[in-house]
């Protein structure tokens, strides 16, 4: 059974980790991103996005704040391209974890990042600006909100990521 | 592998030396261990003696180890013996591969050995139910709806075009989909006789608990041959209840009638909805038992409490928590046994930074540092580097668009 099947002449790879309260929401998140997406074990996402036949994307769902302390960002953390952070827009205790998420995050590794709300299809009174280019919280963190429901949506907050990267190295 | 049994456990490893403490600390755990250079004695060893565990090295240079593996994985491929690989190989593809090749767990080294014994005991306890238990719940997980729906339970077995069984239970009701290769083939839920409708009102389970048994689906015919329908139709039922019992107390609040002079002013089924609020009844239940469907039942229901003709009741229906007590111990036993075929891909990415102390490979620990949440946290950072080119970014940026 090969799901997560690593072509061996793939020679470039970017990772991404997305992590957040709810599984469901990275799965998702993922899922609009990648062409090739395993669930394991309940709390974990692996996606892959094929760029080129030389350059793929993959990337990282962590679930629950247990997996948080307990994923080896030190493998990861000096080699990914960046995290992503999602929650519920609309959920209270959402945005509370993210914001402890974060606080340990930023501790541990110094990375690009960008933290998404998502608002799930609903209306909200918003200027469409935030989506598409989202507003920077620092150099290196990023501030935007998602539709999970509109699949398009995912790219535009992968782009704002990678903006940054592409700024970064400038 | 019998519970009086003492368990064997194979070492093979070419440095023998370097892993007498860990022999050492398995046979104080009372396993019976045996330690093993040479690859084909450590074979010969799994033919005649079949151990119940084999830990084994894979070094960068030569092929004995792999070759061994390939023995053993294709001796044993329909009766695994579980595996637990050691290895020095930091190289992040190496790694998937090797893990994609059935190995049931993985240590990097340097290792300790206190952290691989401890390894041993769980794969242990990860194997000897599935080899008690029936088919059906070897593999499968669980969880709350609340964090899964029915929606994303059936995406996720159609992602890996899984068969299998989902359990739902709401807590005073239990319902089955049965899925084959990602395809719903069969809802059944009580007072549902037609699997499209079963399939729709547990879509409304928004709360509740999911056990996912992984197993061969013997029917054919899909409900629909395309799921994208579903999932649509799905989220747009899941979306509305969600409208709609937000505007309501929680389904499972007891409601009782107060007064019934008004009644004649009111509609026929308000009135229906009435009748069955002489008795304390929680909201599911009371739509359940009436000719309503969700939807209708629920709207009816508000109306009644706008219009003041029923009130919450502490009154307790003992039937939920019953069912729901006596379905617990179900999931928790799935949940034990639950392996999920891809489990051992996540083991790369999990530390057990407990038992890597010390470790050169640990995060540097402040013990009087804490994050907001009470969990440790690091005092240096992770350096990071850009791995990618600019070029690659920007190839990156192009193909996700303007």
């Amino acid at each position: 059974m090969s799901l997560l099947t690593v072509q061996k002449d793939t020679h470039r790879i970017g990772e991404i980790v997305v992590a957040g309260p709810s599984l469901p929401l990275q799965k998702r998140f993922i899922t609009h991103l990648c062409n090739e997406v395993v669930i394991t074990n309940n709390s974990t996402v692996f996606g892959r996005s094929k760029i080129t036949d030389e350059l793929q994307l993959f990337f990282y769902g962590i679930g629950e704040k247990e997996q948080y302390m307990d994923f080896a960002w030190d493998l990861v953390a000096p080699k990914m391209l960046g995290y992503v952070l999602v929650y519920d827009w609309f959920e209270g205790n959402g945005f509370t974890s993210v914001q402890q998420l974060l606080n340990t995050l930023s501790r541990h590794v110094e990375s690009h990042g960008i933290v998404v709300g998502d608002i799930g299809g609903m209306p909200i009174n918003i200027d469409r600006a935030v989506y598409e280019s989202g507003f920077s919280l620092s150099s290196k963190l990023y501030f935007s909100l998602w539709d999970s429901t509109d699949k398009t949506n995912a790219k535009d907050v992968l782009k704002i990521l990678i903006d940054s990267l592409i700024n970064h190295l400038e | 592998m019998n519970e009086q049994q003492v368990h064997r456990i194979l070492i093979y490893d070419k440095a023998a030396a370097d892993v007498e403490r860990l022999a050492q600390l398995l046979k104080d755990s009372a396993y019976d261990v045996t330690l093993l250079e040479n690859a084909q004695e450590a074979f010969q060893f799994c033919l005649t003696d079949r151990p119940d565990l084999i830990i084994f090295d894979i070094k960068r240079e030569g092929k004995e180890s792999e070759d061994f593996f390939l023995q053993v994985k294709n001796q044993y491929s329909t009766h695994r013996i579980p595996l637990l690989l050691t290895i020095v190989e930091t190289d992040y593809k190496k790694r998937v591969e090797l893990l994609e090749m059935k190995i049931d767990d993985f240590v990097p080294k340097p290792y300790y050995p206190e952290e691989v014994a401890a390894r041993v005991i769980n794969l242990m306890q990860e194997f000897k139910p599935t080899t008690l238990l029936p088919k059906a719940v070897e593999r499968g997980f669980w969880g709350s709806l609340r964090e899964m729906n029915l929606i994303d339970l059936i995406q996720t077995m159609e992602l890996g075009k899984k068969s299998g069984i989902i359990h739902l239970n709401r807590g005073d009701k239990d319902g089955q989909i049965y899925v084959n290769k990602g395809k719903i083939v069969n809802a059944v839920v009580e007072d549902y006789d037609s699997v499209e409708r079963a399939y729709l009102h547990m879509l409304t389970w928004i709360e509740g608990t999911f056990n996912v048994t992984f197993q061969e689906i013997g029917m054919s015919g899909p409900l629909k041959d395309d799921n994208d329908s579903l999932f649509r139709e799905g989220a747009k039922v899941i979306d509305q209840w969600r409208r709609v019992t937000g505007e309501l107390p929680s389904l499972h609040t007891c409601l009782v009638t107060v007064s019934t002079e008004d009644a004649q002013a009111l509609s026929y089924a308000e009135r229906a909805m009435l009748s069955q609020f002489h008795k304390p009844k929680n909201i599911l239940q009371a739509i359940d038992v009436s000719d309503f469907d969700d939807f209708d039942g629920l709207k009816v229901i508000k109306s009644l409490l706008e219009k003041g003709l029923l009130i919450k009741t502490d009154a307790r229906q003992p039937n939920d928590n019953q069912k729901a007590a006596t379905f617990r111990p179900v999931l928790d036993r799935a949940h034990r046994n639950a392996k999920s075929p891809y489990s051992h891909i996540f083991s790369i990415f999990q530390r057990n930074l407990k038992s890597e102390k010390n470790s050169d490979l640990q995060l540097s620990m402040n013990n009087n540092e804490k994050s907001v949440d009470g969990a440790m946290v690091a005092k240096s950072r992770i350096a990071n580097k850009i791995q990618l080119t600019k070029a690659e970014l920007l190839l990156i940026r192009q193909k996700l668009g303007r």
